[in-house]
């Protein structure tokens, strides 16, 4: 500390990942010892969040469509170079990041109360002259950066757009989007996507899960979706996307849609009720639509979860997700505890959740608290089809961590409830999640100051297998 | 060697993790919304005052997420000299906030 630049130097190695074993060592010493280094460690890590924020939606500015044209050869090379640290740094400074977004926090803190109120929006979208898609659906916490760089953080259903970048912020955001022509296009979860309609429609999803429902399309002006690995041409159809940075899978449900691997240029026709997963290297074969399973468990111990700051197994602890907080805008005095994990359909078939089933959840408490308890499901097209609690119509009792910190809550199907932040639009969305595809769960403590929420593990129970299992 | 090797490193690893995580619980305090506006509209103003290629380098780093070297390629800087300007434009744009914002008060 006695050289100030020096131990700037070392807080700026430490989020770039460079530090030695040595300076770990250091800093440890630092952070234990000085309150003072404390502060300013979290104040370092908050500007370059900061900085991070603001100059990423300051990049929008140009037009999305132009970026799109522009950028369609480099961006996979430019995505794949791209270090973690900031993803890893954003995750540690995530309170100021959820300070920064809206309606989830909100959505979660009232609903209790059964309250979503979407008429209570201070700014909206400015109308496009040239108008290519409507808003016909969101929830959670979403930014919407229009092409002419507009930043707008309450957007709403029925409002007009020329185009732009839609983000989803948070493990239950959700979006829907009607272009001119009757197709639909969704994202959910955390989520990125752009696009524009300039004769031809053209979207990019940088990362998350998207389907779309597309009308025929014109001759020779396929609707083109560019991935970090992929480009898909579609003439008409209905589909699912899950993207990321390393991988592309596409599930087709009607039609026909054409997968051009950007690595290696190979190209490959997916019918109906196929699928096919885009990697580096490997094949990109066609693979049968897997029949659905009813049994799903959280995998902590080989891949983080989608909210929250993962924490990987050690030779005392299970692997575990820790929730992080999160500041709604609107009500900036409170702050929940939250985490996410994301139902990967990449990797397994689709879980498909019964009336009858359970969900249990495991991990730690640093102290007593409630548990809230929520998921995400579409219908077998990929078709978002609502979120639901599974705590609010059963008033849910305070989980107590045993001696050694851990709980274990059960939360049955027959109990989750339609989430009040998608009340609004009940009558388009599933009233109970029975019999609908699984992709994401989220968990939350409301407690007024850090519950220490850790989950070790999510696990859907299906009623035969607790009989196989003899329970 | 090797084994003990990797069970000091993630001992090192777990206990800064520790430490990381008992330092965002003592000092994560969110700023009141309008307080987080004012702040955030004072980081926008900077920002646009940094020069183009400054700000080059403050995009490439924080939007594109590019490492040192890859931001020395793109601009035709050296590694120190992209360390440097970063260090050297993140404290100018810190300081031009906090003088703003105490302008404002």
């Amino acid at each position: 500390m006695n050289d100030k630049n020096d131990w700037e130097e070392l807080i700026d190695r430490h989020l770039r990942g460079e530090l030695k074993e040595s300076e770990k060592e250091r800093l440890t010493e630092l952070l234990d010892t000085n309150a003072a280094a404390r502060q300013e460690f979290v104040e370092h890590v908050r500007w370059d969040t900061e900085f991070a924020e603001a100059l990423r939606e300051s990049s929008h500015s140009p037009s999305d469509a132009d970026i799109l044209a522009a950028e369609r050869a480099e961006t996979d090379a430019k995505s794949a170079s791209k270090p973690t640290f900031l993803r890893l740094m954003l995750g540690a400074a995530a309170v100021v990041i959820v300070a920064l977004s809206a309606g989830l926090i909100y959505q979660l803190a009232y609903s209790e109360g059964g309250i979503a109120d979407t008429n209570n929006l201070t700014t909206q979208p400015r109308v496009s002259d040239v108008s290519i898609a409507r808003i016909t659906g969101l929830s959670g916490s979403l930014i919407w950066t229009g092409d002419r760089g507009q930043i707008v953080r309450d957007v709403k259903v029925g409002t007009e757009l020329a185009g732009g970048t839609i983000e989803g912020m948070a493990p239950d955001s959700w979006f829907e989007l009607q272009f001119n022509d009757g197709s639909t296009v969704m994202i959910s979860g955390t989520s990125m996507l752009t696009f524009a309609d300039l004769g031809q429609k053209e979207m990019r999803l940088r990362e998350g899960i998207f389907s779309a429902n597309v009308v025929p399309q014109p001759n020779g002006k396929p609707m083109l979706i560019h991935t970090p690995s992929t480009l898909l041409e579609v003439l008409g159809t209905q589909f699912d996307v899950e993207a990321n940075q390393a991988s592309t899978m596409l599930n087709v449900t009607e039609g026909k849609v054409r997968v051009r691997r950007l690595s290696d240029g190979r190209e490959v026709d997916v019918p109906a009720k196929h699928r096919v997963i885009a990697e580096g290297g490997g094949d990109l074969t066609l693979q049968p639509a897997p029949e659905s399973v009813n049994h799903w468990k959280s995998q902590l111990h080989l891949q983080p979860g989608c909210y929250g700051k993962w924490l990987p197994a050690t030779q005392q602890r299970a692997a575990a997700q820790k929730a992080i907080p999160l500041v709604p805008r609107e009500n900036p005095s409170v702050t929940l505890y939250l985490l996410g994990i994301s139902v990967s359909r990449s990797d397994g078939p689709p879980v498909v959740v019964r009336p009858d089933s359970q969900f249990v959840v495991r991990g730690r408490l640093g102290k007593p608290a409630k548990v809230h308890f929520g998921i995400a499901v579409s219908d077998a097209n990929g078709e978002f089809a609502g979120k639901f609690r599974g705590d609010l119509d059963h008033q849910q009792p305070i989980s107590k961590p045993d001696e050694d910190g851990q709980f274990e809550v059960v939360y049955r199907i027959g109990d989750f409830t339609l989430d009040p932040c998608v009340r609004d639009r009940k009558e388009d969305l599933a009233v109970k999640p029975n019999d609908l595809v699984l992709n994401g769960v989220w968990a939350f403590t409301h407690t007024g100051s850090p519950s220490g929420l850790e989950v070790s593990e999510v696990e859907l129970i299906s009623p035969e297998r607790e009989v196989h299992e003899g329970k | 060697v090797k084994q003990r090797h990797q069970r000091e490193r993630s001992l090192a690893e777990r206990l800064l993790d520790d430490a990381i995580d008992a330092a965002f619980d003592e000092f994560q305090m969110a700023r009141q919304h309008d307080e987080a506006e004012s702040w955030r509209e004072a980081l926008r103003r900077c920002l646009e005052r940094v020069p183009e290629r400054g700000q080059g380098v403050l995009r490439a780093r924080f939007a594109d997420e590019l490492s040192y070297q890859q931001i020395g390629e793109r601009l035709g800087m050296t590694i120190e000299a992209v360390r440097k300007a970063l260090f050297r434009l993140k404290k100018q744009v810190r300081s031009c906030v906090e003088t703003s914002l105490r302008t404002a008060q």
